[in-house]
């Protein structure tokens, strides 16, 4: 089991996952460290953390590969999960700091608080931790042994001279911080970061464009090292995201050969992991479209898009000064953040839109309920109450004292992340079931409330009942056009009606370290969430999933789901990430890929918010279902990040056949 | 639009056929084929995709014959119109002439099919009028600049693509030959379509050969014409 654990890429990454998922692992583990690590196992359980990352500093396996360009390595035996208190993740450090200055630069060198010895005190950890790597080097027979040896030596005290070099460093800081059981680390804007570096290069000659490419691949091959450790609750969500392309302040749009190197890298690659996040304006370049689409027709199911004409806006709203708002990252899949700068956690819990409804049948008496109005007005009234648990959740998070984030996070001089040392320590929540809710209301208004067909009672029988006695009416009631994600006025002002009510209970709330709570309309437990539910009046039965973000499962056009999008408002703190996932079958965007990018022109002069595709075929997913040793290369998108189909749960593989199927038309949406 | 003036055995859009609104069941629910819009309802929803249309998109209108509408058409084309809006038709063109005159004044782009050439076999298999056809083509071909044009040709085995046919076609195409050229191929997409109107729909078994249409095309190339495949 060590040698499985410690390997960087192996065919055991499914076996693996499955064992950490389920604890066996970790149980595997503590035992190994009772026994055989028995000064770890004691420090681990009674010293606070920074003295435990001391300990993993002299003591975690190096792992020096003969042939591989990059030093990168983990190690599962001393990876930090002694958890006190809710761990920062899903956020991307500040690379560009270690880049420029080395450990040096990230010192605190003037004060004197426990804090700051504790924060010193962690970046010598780290450099132990680089003079241990520097040896294993010189003993190794590594490939440039001279040049890795130079690169760790010039991390102590100096910034990177070169666009390799530079890689080292960020990989460097990535494994530090994975090493540390930071779940879900991104990138950032990469192409930015390292675009000084590579022109500098290619000008004096040092590197050319071939060199680049190659190092490129070499990068993200590294990055995709220890998948199934890397995993979170599925195979695939790693949150390893490399942002693209930018806004300037007048406008402008901004990219370099990198952005275009790295996506056709990750089409050739054809992985599920690291992804790519491209930002767009209208004014994005013909090149930069033809790229995008040429890798997402691949199925690679990168890069998403977002949408700087609809994002940016929003976070100069919510009050982030305009320089970070122009440099913004995103957390694992598309909540907004500014990388680098920020702890804020996107991901803290899920409101499950469904649930004030479900409240409302159960709790309030239904025959006082005699117009559509004041049905809306007692869903706001459960809804607030369903907000008022998420804010428990919030209230009550303390967070781990994590020195390691605050060396990585910048502007932690003075208290430790934990403490609000970040300039930005905001907390973001994820949504299900909204699409759900909006069809069911439709149906009650139009059975209950103009039809007269059926009262309140007899709905809440039926869904107790998961349908059983409603003869014809749930075939009805999927049969019907569904209105959520239709471009009618009708749909957006109800949608933009209940996201109103969220902001309501929400935009002054703050968070004990004084954070803003924002709210995106997407979920990854979009299955999960919906296990034990009751049925929905939207014909959704009784433990069915809820919608997938704003999807065009509804049989409703790409540019139908593209302007509802739009149209909604994202203003106030409602731009936690709102996704339309536009489902296409592979040969369709190969064939069109002209008309796709007349399509996402357009859609960015629209304002939508982001989007993704899924490029796949209902043939090729059952074909794969049922024998999964003949696509063992598919890949899909199955939230924010893509996995590979063979690793899935069969709950996550039959949804996406289901959509895929009514995509097709060959099923009824 | 929904409402043609032809029957082709291959057609893939049944719902369209009839001009008056039509019942059907589909996975057991029952629905109706057909709604009847205003003009300026029909303008307003039209131009709710108004962003996408950009290098010369717009709307196209298709069917059924859309031609064959064409005293509601012409109120729609004046709004789409006002508001720049670039417009094309795809049209078997077996409609009156006086019909084809007043598209002209809106129509950017102009789809053609070309079919059944022979009179009489015309009249048995597609119920329509080759002179008329002919003439409709003659007349678009000399009033529209051609790369305004294009022809579409449906490579069924046993009718389009027959022999003496398909030298009718080369013959008709042979005076236009810098208008490009679409070969597609049959497909069953429309199945479900048959289904739900309980219509018996065995056309395809047998009439679709892939070689036959890539000999065609290999054809069409050869003899210096502008012609791709258009994969369905």
């Amino acid at each position: 089991m060590i040698e499985m654990v410690r390997k960087k890429k192996g065919s055991n990454d499914l076996l693996l996952h499955d064992k950490k998922q389920s604890g066996e692992l970790y149980q595997w583990k503590e035992k190994y460290k009772r026994e055989y690590l028995p000064e770890y196992y004691n420090i681990s359980k009674h010293q606070p953390l920074y003295k435990i990352f001391k300990h993993i500093c002299q003591n975690m396996n190096i792992h020096i590969c003969r042939e591989e360009r990059f030093v990168y390595f983990l190690d599962y035996i001393y990876l930090l999960d002694e958890v006190r208190g809710h761990q920062f993740g899903n956020l991307t450090p500040d690379y560009v700091s270690f880049i420029e200055s080395g450990l040096d630069g990230l010192k605190i060198t003037s004060g004197d608080s426990e804090y700051i010895s504790n924060y010193n005190d962690t970046i010598n950890s780290i450099e132990i931790l680089i003079n241990r790597i520097i040896k294993a080097l010189k003993n190794s027979q590594t490939s440039n042994r001279e040049k890795k040896i130079q690169w760790f030596e010039g991390m102590k005290t100096s910034g990177a001279l070169h666009f390799e070099e530079a890689i080292q460093r960020i990989l460097f800081v990535n494994q530090i911080i994975w090493q540390t059981d930071h779940r879900l680390v991104g990138l950032g804007a990469v192409d930015d970061y390292l675009g000084k570096f590579y022109e500098n290069d290619v000008k004096i000659g040092y590197l050319n464009e071939d060199q680049a490419e190659n190092i490129l691949k070499d990068f993200l091959s590294s990055l995709h090292d220890y998948y199934w450790l890397k995993s979170n609750m599925l195979m695939g969500d790693t949150g390893q995201i490399i942002v693209l392309g930018r806004s300037d302040d007048n406008g402008e749009y901004l990219y370099n050969k990198l952005t275009l190197m790295i996506i056709r890298i990750i089409r050739e690659l054809a992985l599920p992991d690291p992804k790519a996040l491209l930002r767009l304006n209208k004014n994005t370049p013909d090149e930069v479209f033809d790229a995008a689409i040429d890798c997402m027709a691949s199925g690679v199911g990168s890069p998403l898009l977002s949408n700087d004409e609809a994002v940016i806006p929003r976070l100069l709203e919510f009050g982030i000064p305009k320089e970070d708002a122009l440099h913004y990252t995103v957390s694992a899949c598309w909540e907004p953040l500014i990388g680098g700068k920020s702890v804020s956690l996107n991901n803290m819990t899920t409101l499950n839109f469904m649930r004030p409804l479900e409240n409302l049948f159960k709790r309030d008496k239904l025959s006082k309920i005699d117009s559509f109005d004041k049905l809306l007005a007692r869903y706001e009234f459960y809804l607030e109450k369903n907000l008022r648990a998420v804010k428990r959740v919030i209230d009550g998070a303390i967070f781990q004292y994590d020195t390691v984030m605050s060396v990585f996070t910048k502007g932690c001089m003075e208290k430790d992340a934990s403490q609000g040392g970040a300039e930005y320590f905001n907390a973001g929540i994820t949504s299900v079931a909204l699409g759900n809710v909006v069809d069911s209301l439709f149906n009650i208004k139009k059975y209950v409330f103009e039809e007269r067909e059926y009262s309140l009672l007899d709905i809440k029988k039926m869904l107790i009942l998961d349908f059983a006695e409603a003869g014809k009416l749930l075939e009805e009631l999927r049969a019907r056009k569904k209105k959520y994600g239709l471009d009618d006025e009708e749909s957006i002002e109800l949608t933009r009606t209940i996201m109103n009510m969220v902001s309501k209970y929400t935009t002054d709330y703050r968070t004990p370290y004084g954070g803003r709570l924002k709210f995106g309309l997407s979920a990854p437990t979009y299955i999960d969430a919906a296990v034990g539910s009751n049925a929905s009046f939207d014909g959704r039965k009784a433990g069915e999933p809820y919608l997938v973000h704003i999807s065009n499962d509804s049989a409703a056009s790409y540019t139908q789901v593209l302007n509802f999008s739009a149209a909604l408002d994202y203003c106030e703190n409602r731009f936690n990430g709102n996704v339309v996932d536009l489902m296409t079958n592979p040969s369709f965007m190969a064939d069109n890929k002209e008309k796709f990018k007349n399509l996402l022109v357009g859609a960015v002069n629209q304002g939508f918010f982001q989007l993704q595709a899924n490029v796949v075929s209902s043939g090729i997913l059952i074909d794969a279902m049922e024998h999964p040793e003949n696509h063992s290369g598919l890949i899909v998108r199955v939230w924010g990040f893509s996995a590979y189909f063979s690793d899935l749960p069969d709950s996550y593989k039959k949804v996406l056949i289901e959509r895929a199927l009514k995509n097709e038309g060959k099923i009824v949406a | 639009m929904k409402g043609c003036t032809l029957h082709c055995p291959w057609c893939s859009n049944p719902e369209n056929l009839k001009y008056h609104k039509e019942a059907y069941i589909k996975n057991g629910i029952k629905g109706i084929y057909g709604t009847f819009y205003e003009p300026e309802l029909l303008v307003t929803e039209l131009l709710k995709d108004k962003a996408y249309w950009n290098n010369g998109g717009g709307v196209t209108f298709s069917g059924g014959e859309a031609l064959s509408h064409i005293d509601y058409l012409e109120t729609v084309f004046k709004l789409l119109k006002k508001a720049n809006i670039n417009i094309a038709v795809e049209t078997a063109l077996y409609v009156n002439q006086e019909s084809v005159i007043r598209s002209l004044e809106y129509i950017d782009y102009y789809m053609i099919d070309l079919k059944i050439i022979d009179k009489k076999k015309c009249k048995e298999i597609l119920g329509g009028d080759s002179a008329l056809y002919c003439s409709n083509l003659d007349f678009i071909c000399n009033k529209v600049i051609h790369t305004n044009i294009v022809f579409r040709i449906p490579c069924a085995q046993l009718y389009t693509l027959e022999e003496t046919n398909r030298r009718q076609l080369i013959k008709v195409l042979s005076q236009y030959k810098d208008i490009r050229i679409e070969l597609f191929n049959l497909h069953d997409l429309g199945q479900s379509k048959y289904n739900s109107l309980n219509i018996n729909y065995e056309f395809l078994r047998g009439n679709f050969e892939e070689e036959t249409m890539m000999e065609f095309y290999e054809y069409l190339s050869e003899e210096g014409y502008n012609v791709k495949i258009n994969k369905i």
